[in-house]
């Protein structure tokens, strides 16, 4: 029902989730149990039509759990339905039993390595590119699906003698290929979000592409900033306008859900809070920007935030400081930045720290 | 019209279900589509017409029961009640009626394939191609369409078409009917 937003509105599971690494398992041995097929071929006689809509099947699957895990492959988007298809076309060629369609399905199983072989020639160029590339998990992502969609069509063909040996010997290799690239594709996966590192996307609303940063991406009081105007919420039925880019959000400990609308479209994003150290609750006051600000500034210096995370105190610093140029400069800049704001020595603080961060790095 | 050796089984070609009770079961499935189709003429109509924020867009009960739209297992589960209907009360439907009615299946089986894989995501956090949100195939090729609006229609049309093609059926497709879906011979036939 994608009325109810702009992606899909239904996504609740009621909570239950499950996580990648049983898809990941599940991939494992799809890939395994179709490249054992495709090296064994040789060395067996003539599959039944069971073992062929099994094997097809498990490598169906394969292909629809690639595209779960990869994170993207290195073809325009519009042509995956198209390799779906060419998976497909095989399992229907092994399931059909209608006589009208037994010739020219007889035919095409006759002719199946015509796509055989050009198939696995883009995924022994997919796989070479990933390897000078430092194995690039894309780019061996897209290669394992060509390389599917290769051991579909070797599965369902029935060829003449000619070409039968050539054709086993390349599927064998393919299939050691499948099962190195499946393998290595799966442990180098995009990097997860980290807890206590600011997290930065981009998540398309409509037609509109909006960055969004979520500081300290921790547990609990989450400030998160978003440089265009959107309503922002970790509840798509509770969202409300930031204030200069910036929203207290509350998220919980682990995989969160953050959701961005303008009122029509909805998208959203994920991150991972982690169970560790809890956000502070200073955050969603008013001086939660200069916080968040502060914070961004020390992830920079001393990476991912640890143990016990504090804003800068709201003390009053020394009175020289007080009447210091430094002061005044904040006090111009803060005006600058949060016009709606008054300026205040919380706010003063978090902007020297910001400053003692940014020095550090220069 | 029935056999005369009736089955006492209730699914496959000789069961209940294809045989004395194919036009109750029909009419039971009928009430669930449309009911359905219902929610989601509702829902379009709170968001293009009323101009209603789509997440506050909930349809009629989903207004009273939010989880009704939210939850992905519900989607997940009407989806297969669908297509469980469409598979087990095809056989007795016959001729033009039957290729109308697969037709309305297979696309089914599609949709169906579509949900699994928008509850997989929804379940493993693993969005299709690193994607934002939980995405179908179809989505891909077709951004921004509302498509599952789309699908309950491709699926509903041919599915409507077969039975009405059912309920008049003509003299070789009466003749291999085992239901008593059909209107009678003399109350269509032209005076």
């Amino acid at each position: 029902m994608t009325v109810a937003s702009g992606q899909h509105g239904h996504l609740d599971v009621g909570g239950f989730s499950l996580g990648p690494l049983w898809l990941r398992v599940l991939l494992l041995g799809a890939v395994l149990s179709t490249a054992a097929f495709a090296m064994l071929r040789g060395f067996l006689g003539e599959p039944n039509r069971r073992t062929t809509t099994a094997v097809l099947t498990a490598t169906f699957g394969a292909a629809a759990l690639e595209l779960l895990l990869s994170g993207g492959l290195a073809v325009p988007e519009q042509t995956v339905p198209l390799l779906l298809a060419a998976l497909a076309v095989p399992l229907y060629l092994a399931l059909s039993q209608d006589p009208a369609r037994a010739t020219m399905v007889a035919r095409a199983r006759r002719y199946a390595l015509w796509l055989f072989w050009p198939a696995a020639f883009l995924a022994a160029v997919r796989f070479g590119q990933a390897w000078l590339n430092g194995w690039e998990p894309v780019l061996l992502h897209t290669g394992v699906v060509f390389g599917l969609v290769a051991v579909a069509w070797f599965t369902v063909a029935k060829p003449r003698k000619r070409g039968v040996m050539t054709s086993r010997v390349g599927a064998g290799l393919l299939a050691v290929g499948l099962v190195g690239a499946v393998g290595q594709a799966v442990v180098t996966r995009p990097a997860e979000p980290t807890p206590g590192l600011a997290s930065t996307t981009t998540v398309t609303v409509g037609t509109r592409q909006a960055n969004v940063i979520v500081v300290p991406n921790l547990p609990g009081w989450n400030l998160v900033h978003v440089d265009t105007s959107l309503e922002i919420g970790a509840d798509p039925s509770n969202l409300a306008s930031p204030t200069n880019g910036w929203l207290p959000v509350q998220l919980p400990p682990g995989r969160a859900e953050l959701w961005l609308s303008d009122g029509r479209d909805t998208g959203s994003f994920a991150t991972n809070t982690g169970t560790g150290a809890t956000a502070l609750r200073d955050l969603a006051g008013p001086n939660g920007q200069q916080c968040a600000n502060a914070l961004l500034g020390r992830m920079l210096v001393k990476g991912a935030l640890t143990g016990a995370i504090e804003c800068p105190s709201a003390a009053s610093p020394p009175a020289n400081l007080t009447t210091s140029d430094s002061f005044q400069r904040y006090e111009a800049a803060h005006r600058a930045a949060y016009p709606s704001l008054a300026p205040s020595m919380a706010g003063f603080q978090s902007w020297l720290s910001a400053r003692e961060s940014a020095q550090s790095l220069t | 019209m029935t056999s005369a050796t009736e089955s006492r089984r209730l699914l496959g070609a000789d069961g209940l279900l294809n045989t004395r009770y194919h036009k109750p079961a029909l009419m039971i499935f009928l009430v669930i589509v449309i009911g359905h189709w219902a929610e989601h003429l509702t829902q379009a109509w709170q968001i293009y017409v009323l101009g209603w924020p789509r997440p506050q867009a909930g349809g009629m009960l989903g207004l009273a029961f939010p989880v009704l739209v939210k939850s992905e297992w519900l989607h997940y589960g009407y989806a297969i009640v669908m297509l469980v209907a469409l598979v087990t009360l095809r056989h007795g439907f016959t001729g033009r009626a039957r290729t109308w009615w697969n037709a309305s299946m297979w696309i089914q089986v599609w949709h169906h394939l579509e949900h699994l894989l928008l509850l997989l995501q929804a379940l493993s956090g693993s969005n299709l191609l690193g994607k934002a949100a939980p995405t179908s195939v179809a989505q891909l090729v077709f951004p921004r369409v509302e498509l599952h609006l789309f699908y309950n229609a491709i699926v509903f049309v041919p599915m409507v078409v077969a039975m009405i093609l059912h309920m008049r059926p003509n003299q070789q497709e009466r003749a291999q009917m085992r239901c008593g879906c059909a209107v009678r011979a003399h109350a269509i036939a032209p005076a």
